[in-house]
């Protein structure tokens, strides 16, 4: 299991790819707060240096956890996309081991880019305020359940990018699905289903986990969402375990 | 040292039987040369060797244990498949480092087989810029790493130019001097014949020959000469023991002779002759007469 742990954090850490990824996501982040930081205190948006203004910034990193999936999609997709799945399951024959190993390194990734975009964030939005002389409002519980909530966020969206690309195996297809699924799939359902069934959905517990209000508490969107994570890894798993990879 | 033994090893896809109640050892200290026409079933084969593919019966396992319960399986055996790829976005360096990470073997092996397969100078490129060659490399360096006692390669020469095979040969050559045990799997028959020790043929699925290269190739050894005296020249090489069989009027085959005493016998009778040549059955025309007849028998 070390080793699978080992090899997998190499594959995150050596593809060009990634890296790319993970630095765009730090460059959004950086970005969206300043945004956040140029309309404080405009058009009923919170003043700069409070607690809600940071908590924003912070928050900002939204597209962390997009990122997250992505990587997390292309860490499993892109090894039958690119056939280095032989020579995994060569090394490791059990598995369920990879698949951990994979689901586990791709959190971290997640957990990992989320701190650093609410580090960000946050250094940007103070440096603002700091700027305008504001007194800033770091040490507050918002702003620190905002930033756990993009955190959890990234490592839940992480786990869940490589259920999906291992249930998919195809890089695109896997891409386009999720995003086809938040953008439109949980807008038709509640369409169907009413408003009210939007919290119960994965894009929805991802919203609730990172902060975004109207839906279940934070705790319970991760909750959700790691149960949707479970759920979708242990049908991936099933059958990344009986598959003949030839 | 270790024998590779498969018993009673069947794939079925669907309705397709596409390896049939396979039966075979490959010892330990002899390269194995596996044969087969495209689709013959010799991919599938490896593949459940190494516990990629699941057979739909039957057993292979290295020394009694199947390959998905080896510990550290990259220490016992080095595969080279066809399709085995490195991430195009990664150096060929971090692809072996990955490798080792895996497999649990040291990183220090990493620079050791670099050199080895002759990519030093090539290490800190993506994979995506390397050759046909490169890449082949590349894959057997990441089946060298664990210093592993058996070799399974599929079409290894695939892509190398005539130094890297000639590299290839020596290597496997001075492994299985070693005690090391191996199978390659080709389709360039020439290649084969001057490496292989032993051979296993496969055909629709099913092995069709199975031992030493010598003693399956070699009882047709024989000399073919042309001449208008067929007959007189058949009795006096009958007459001197050989075992004689004409294949037209103008023209014999002297079973298991040497040249030097169907000569001898031409001069005793003085017959005229038109030619005379040593035939020395290769591995190509084994395997074209038994995975043909098969052809036919359909």
């Amino acid at each position: 299991m070390n080793a699978s742990i080992h090899a997998e954090t190499l594959k995150m850490v050596t593809t060009r790819t990634h890296r790319r990824l993970a630095l765009g996501a730090l460059g959004a982040a950086a970005f969206l707060a300043t945004a956040t930081a140029g309309f404080a205190g405009r058009d009923g948006n919170a003043a700069l240096g409070t607690a809600s203004n940071l908590a924003n910034a912070a928050r900002g990193s939204h597209v962390v956890p997009l990122v997250a999936l992505v990587l997390g999609i292309l860490a499993a997709a892109g090894e039958f996309q690119h056939g280095t799945i032989t020579q995994t399951f060569l090394s490791t024959p059990r598995r369920r081991a990879v698949v951990v190993a994979k689901a586990l390194v791709a959190a971290t990734t997640g957990a990992v880019l989320g701190a650093a975009g609410v580090v960000v964030g946050l250094a940007v939005a103070t440096s603002w305020s700091a700027l305008d002389g504001a007194s800033i409002h770091l040490a507050d519980a918002t702003v620190a359940g905002d930033a756990t909530g993009v955190v959890v966020g990234g490592a839940l969206a992480g786990a869940i990018g490589v259920a999906l690309g291992l249930l998919v195996r195809s890089q695109a297809a896997a891409l386009v699905t999720a995003f086809a699924w938040t953008l439109f799939g949980e807008g038709v359902i509640m369409l169907i289903g009413g408003q009210g069934v939007g919290r119960w959905l994965p894009g929805g517990a991802a919203q609730a986990a990172s902060g975004v209000g109207g839906l279940l508490p934070m705790w319970g969107g991760a909750l959700l969402m790691a149960a949707y994570t479970v759920a979708i890894g242990a049908v991936a798993t099933r059958l990344t375990v009986a598959r003949d990879i030839g | 040292m270790t024998t590779i033994t498969a018993t009673g090893l069947t794939k079925r896809f669907g309705a397709l039987t596409a390896v049939d109640d396979l039966g075979f050892t490959v010892e330990p200290g002899t390269i194995t040369g596996f044969l087969g026409p495209n689709g013959a079933g010799k991919t599938t084969t490896l593949r459940m060797l190494l516990g990629l593919v699941r057979p739909s019966a039957g057993t292979v396992t290295f020394d009694g244990r199947p390959y998905g319960a080896l510990d550290r399986p990259g220490r016992t055996v080095g595969a080279v498949l066809e399709a085995s790829a490195a991430h195009p976005a990664r150096t060929g360096r971090d692809h072996l480092r990955i490798v080792a990470a895996a497999g649990g073997i040291d990183a220090g092996r990493v620079d050791a087989v670099l050199d080895e397969v002759g990519l030093r100078d090539a290490a800190h490129r993506t994979v995506r810029g390397y050759s046909l060659g490169m890449r082949q490399r590349l894959a057997l360096g990441a089946a060298l790493l664990g210093d592993p006692d058996v070799l399974l390669l599929d079409e290894p020469t695939n892509g190398l130019d005539p130094e890297g095979v000639h590299w290839l040969r020596e290597l496997l050559r001075a492994r299985a001097a070693r005690g090391h045990t191996i199978l390659v799997s080709s389709h360039l028959l020439a290649e084969l014949d001057q490496l292989v020790d032993r051979v296993l043929i496969l055909d629709h699925g099913r092995l069709v020959a199975a031992g030493p290269l010598a003693e399956l190739v070699g009882g047709q050894h024989g000399v073919r000469v042309r001449t208008p005296d067929a007959e007189r020249l058949a009795a006096e090489l009958r007459a001197r023991g050989m075992v004689v069989d004409p294949r037209s009027p103008d023209e014999l085959f002297v079973v298991d002779a040497a040249p030097d005493a169907v000569g001898r016998a031409v001069a005793a009778v003085g017959v005229v002759v038109y030619e005379m040549t040593l035939e020395r059955p290769t591995l190509e025309s084994l395997f074209l007469e038994l995975t043909a007849s098969e052809e036919v028998a359909r």
